[in-house]
């Protein structure tokens, strides 16, 4: 018996080529699947919450786009981080974003932060003002990096892509991509030198 | 091996978590050198202080937000050939189609499958070229880094005394291929 070519698909990228053919529940489930992820990815690109929700949807809107040309060559992980990437990437060359903190999203990331440490149940100021610090000092320290860095290091850590995942991403080699992150470690490390345990 | 080199070494290996060729001396060079330990901790640790950027939630809109916009791009009219949509397609398709009956048996024959399911129109080939703009975007990135390569932060550690790995703010921007990132 032939194999099945869409057994050999990843299950997303399956899920892609049925809404290619018109199952437009499929493309629901990658919205639920992917929705929160690609937006928390576009957010530590552009570091503004109400933007990565703006850029998100044109991920997906993009997707939708994309149905018709749709090839199932890579992982649909790496296609659509690409994509948002891609996305995320044009909207900083657009804006030519200043480096700055805006106290928009220092508000909005304090109170997630205060949400965060408080909800043990264990009110702590002193570990509250450590967080808030911390967040924007790492906040800072990952828009200060250039692109392939940035990419590179949110794309391992925060959304635990492979090495290989991200450098089909971001169309390079996985030995780039190990550069890219190590290097990127070391410009953090420079940033976030006073708020290490271990710093000098 | 110095510490610049153990450092340029260890880094890319770290990230392997396999030792590099040239893993004995720089196995050696670590074990002896307490500098260089103390440096890849802070590396360890800067990796865990990312957790400190917090998560987003979606807010409540998102999901329907982006099925409406689907909706909006599902009904857009006239995707199909844009510039050929008044009424004039008939006759303009009429004075034309000698020419293109002499041609179309010919470009059928060499043209390729462009598609898996139905017409796919221009404004739906988005993709290829927005994809090289990535390419260009990450080039830009790259090119702009490789003066950087040969002075990452601590690398000067070999020639300078350990206090001066961290140096005040004014002395660092000044430093070749530090410098040039953006402030915080």
């Amino acid at each position: 018996m032939a194999a099945n070519p869409m057994d050999s698909l990843d299950p997303d990228a399956a899920l892609m080529v049925a809404f290619q053919k018109g199952d437009a529940a499929a493309f629901e489930q990658l919205l639920d699947k992917y929705g929160k992820a690609i937006v928390n990815f576009i957010y530590r690109i552009v570091n503004n919450a109400a933007e990565a929700e703006e850029l998100g949807q044109e991920v997906f809107l993009r997707i939708f786009q994309a149905r018709k040309t749709y090839e199932p060559r890579a992982r649909f992980a790496a296609w659509i981080y690409r994509i948002a990437t891609n996305v995320g990437l044009k909207a900083l060359e657009r804006s030519r974003r200043a480096p700055t903190w805006s106290p928009h999203d220092a508000g909005e990331d304090a109170a997630r932060i205060h949400e965060n440490l408080f909800k043990d149940g264990r009110p702590d100021p002193e570990r509250v003002l450590a967080g808030s610090e911390m967040a924007g000092a790492v906040a800072r320290a990952i828009r200060s990096l250039p692109h392939n860095e940035r990419v590179a290091v949110v794309l391992r850590r925060y959304e635990e892509l492979s090495y290989r995942e991200i450098a089909e991403v971001m169309n390079c080699s996985e030995g780039a991509v190990k550069t890219y992150i190590h290097r990127g470690k070391l410009h953090l490390r420079e940033r976030l030198l006073p708020y290490l345990k271990r710093g000098e | 091996m110095n510490c610049k080199e153990a450092r340029a070494l260890v880094g890319i290996a770290e990230e392997e978590r396999e030792a590099p060729g040239a893993g004995a001396e720089l196995s050696r060079h670590v074990a002896a050198c307490a500098s260089c330990r103390a440096f890849f901790a802070q590396l360890d640790e800067v990796w865990e202080a990312l957790a400190a950027h917090p998560e987003i939630g979606l807010s409540t809109g998102f999901r329907r937000e982006v099925l409406r916009r689907v909706r909006l791009e599902e009904e857009k009219p006239g995707r199909g050939h844009p510039g050929v949509r008044a009424g004039w397609q008939w006759p303009a398709a009429a004075a034309g189609v000698l020419l293109v009956v002499s041609l179309l048996t010919f470009q059928l024959a060499e043209k390729p499958q462009t598609a898996l399911v139905g017409t796919v129109d221009q404004s739906e080939r988005w993709e290829e070229e927005f994809m090289r703009d990535l390419d260009r975007i990450l080039e830009v990135s790259a090119a702009d880094e490789l003066s950087d390569y040969d002075s990452w932060p601590g690398a000067e550690l070999e020639a300078a005394p350990q206090e001066s790995e961290n140096p005040p703010p004014a002395e660092k921007k000044q430093k070749k291929g530090v410098g040039g990132y953006e402030g915080a």
